[in-house]
């Protein structure tokens, strides 16, 4: 009983340096009324779910998707075809699209997984393309580049604000559970050595379609909830730069963390905006150069010395 | 987007219809003489695919790595082009040598400051590639948005007229790109099995021990290499650009269908990535014809999808399976 409370305590001493900085996100509207800057929040608060989510894949399996638009797109074009032609409520939506992304990563990621290393990338990268390319012939249906528009879930910034938190806090503490706890082993032996980890009697095959499947569910959830809230969804969502977004909070937050990715994707979105001012429109370039600088550099990502930082005050 | 396909296909349909209600015989005939058109338009954008992605596999068979910025330096060098030509040189061979040059130094530049030193580290060549190449595209889209050059481009050089042989069309345009292209082939395959530097990358390809042993300098070889890829990039994606529309975005679409044919053709082999590039360039003219021309990534993707199912080292590869 004791060994319980115990553990129960270090889980709630681990977690609570995590709800700190949550708690202040949340508290934010009430200090800061700009409605720009809680704009930027929501997005920022969905691309972390979206960057998370890729990290399951590729920061812990060692399968570096560049595809992972596919979900995030597919997810939000689920969604407005589900509100479109159903009138289904977005709420119910939501999970409906990520697990219509989870399936569509099961049919796709049996083959594709096959291969490995580079031609895996590759493939993701093709892949994603492909989809888009799909989505702009069919005019009829999708109104090719132009993108469909999309009733908005509740009206008003805060509102969405604190959806988008929600989602992200729900999504990041399964996400965490799943990659730190359950699932752990298997995919960082994956990502170690996948011959030992296949000569230890592991199905890799099946570990790697699992995390596959898991990371486009939130994808995908993402996704639709991002539709709802720009209320309009178009190919662009399904872009390489799509991808390279969550790619690069990826590696920017710190790779094969979960967290990581969420600071990534805060940092670099304020980030962007605050450079805006230097540069305009090109905050995808400003991601460019971070990022390769970040590779080239600090390749481990901000996380550790943050964590550095924490632990010695 | 496929300005001059849609042309033909529309010409050629009207052609059919017409021809239908006067006999049948007539028709099959034009028909034959529509597909022999598709086919020798299908071979001019083969051998320009093949010039974009023979680089694209040189890089591989030297560095073991993908350089997926590969399709943005062909957009750089469409655009960079047209600007020359709108602006100092209205000559298109000059302005297609320049263009080819300042992306040859752009790309000794990335190999020295961002390649080499990662060498040991193949998937981080991988993702510094990648975040390479979503820069040169915003630069592009940010040199649009200042007015360096329009959104959409279209090569301004352009030849008229066509010359009919037993019934079929030949544009001249079309011609010229095709010889083009084949020429420089020639004397890319000229210069990997004669010259002594060719023979260089090709040794330092097949085992970097042994070229170390035979005095080759590596370092050089692979700036060089990466640096010619991007030049040939460049310049099929000069000659590209007078077939296609581009806009900053496009590359990753030029990216997906050099993959496909560096994959089919077999990482690494030259020879094979060739002939794999006329045979998915044939494939695209008549998959556009029949189909649709908006299918044609879905073609360069299912021939990516068989071939790693089928045979993962290249459906066109000589030799032996790696």
């Amino acid at each position: 009983m004791t060994l319980t409370i115990k553990a129960w305590k270090g889980k709630v001493r681990d977690l609570l340096p995590s709800f700190v900085p949550l708690v202040i996100l949340a508290l934010i509207p009430i200090f800061l009324t700009d409605p720009y800057i809680i704009h930027l929040l929501t997005v920022a608060s969905i691309y972390a779910v979206f960057s998370a989510s890729w990290d399951l894949l590729s920061g812990y399996t060692g399968q570096i998707s560049l595809g992972h638009a596919v979900f995030f797109g597919g997810g939000a074009y689920v969604a407005a075809f589900l509100t479109m032609w159903y009138n289904v409520p977005p709420p119910i939506c939501i999970p409906i699209s990520g697990a219509a992304m989870a399936l569509f990563s099961i049919i796709i990621g049996v083959p594709s997984l096959r291969v490995k290393g580079p031609y895996l990338t590759i493939t993701t990268l093709a892949f994603a393309e492909t989809v888009r390319a799909i989505i702009i012939a069919f005019p009829g249906i999708t109104r090719g580049e132009e993108g469909l528009p999309v009733k908005s879930m509740v009206s008003g910034m805060i509102p969405n604000f604190y959806i988008s938190l929600f989602l992200m806090t729900f999504s990041i503490i399964i996400m965490y559970h799943i990659a730190n706890r359950r699932l752990r082993i298997p995919l960082t032996a994956i990502r170690e050595s996948e011959i030992t980890a296949q000569a230890s009697g592991l199905n890799t095959t099946k570990y790697k379609v699992l995390s596959f499947a898991i990371s486009a569910f939130f994808s995908g959830m993402a996704g639709s909830f991002y539709c709802y809230y720009m209320m309009i969804v178009s190919p662009a969502l399904l872009s390489a730069d799509t991808s390279f977004m969550a790619f690069a909070m990826g590696v920017v937050g710190g790779m094969g963390t979960i967290v990581g990715p969420v600071i990534g994707a805060y940092i670099l979105t304020l980030l962007s905006e605050l450079l805006r001012g230097v540069i305009a429109r090109a905050h995808l370039l400003i991601y460019g150069i971070i990022f390769v600088a970040f590779i080239m550099l600090m390749p481990e990502g901000i996380i550790k010395p943050l964590i550095k930082l924490i632990k010695k005050s | 987007m496929v300005f001059a396909q849609v042309l033909i296909c529309q010409k050629a349909l009207k052609g059919l219809e017409t021809h239908l209600k006067k006999n049948i015989q007539e028709s099959v005939g034009l028909l034959i003489a529509t597909i022999m058109e598709l086919i020798f338009s299908g071979l001019v954008l083969g051998a320009i695919y093949a010039l974009a992605s023979v680089g694209l596999s040189l890089i591989f068979g030297i560095m073991r790595v993908v350089n997926l910025a590969h399709g943005s330096l062909l957009v750089l060098g469409a655009f960079l082009s047209y600007y020359l030509y709108n602006i100092f040189i209205p000559d298109p061979l000059i302005t297609t040598i320049l263009a080819a040059l300042t992306v040859f130094a752009l790309g000794i530049f990335i190999e020295r400051l961002a390649v080499y030193p990662f060498r040991a580290y193949e998937m981080r060549i991988l993702m510094i590639t990648f975040g390479l190449g979503i820069i040169v595209e915003q630069i592009v889209l940010l040199a649009g948005a200042l007015g360096m050059w329009p959104m959409y481009i279209m090569s301004r050089f352009y030849v008229l007229g066509s010359i009919d042989l037993f019934g079929i069309k030949f544009p001249i345009q079309r011609l010229v790109l095709l010889a083009v292209s084949t020429i420089l082939i020639c004397g890319l395959w000229l210069f990997l099995t004669r010259s002594k530097l060719g023979k260089a990358i090709r040794t330092l390809a097949q085992d970097e021990e042994v070229a170390m042993i035979f005095g080759i300098a590596i370092e050089r070889i692979r700036a060089l290499t990466f640096a010619l890829s991007g030049a040939l990039a460049a310049i099929a994606g000069v000659l590209l650009n007078s077939i296609y529309m581009f806009h900053a975005h496009v590359g990753w679409e030029y990216l997906l269908i050099a993959l496909a044919i560096v994959i089919v053709g077999g990482l690494g082999d030259v020879r094979g990535t060739i002939i794999a590039g006329i045979v998915l360039g044939i494939s695209e003219s008549l998959v556009g014809y029949f189909i649709s021309p908006s299918w044609r990534t879905t073609c360069f993707f299912i021939s990516i999808i068989i071939t790693l199912i089928v045979r993962p080292s290249g459906i066109f590869r000589r030799g032996k399976e790696t």
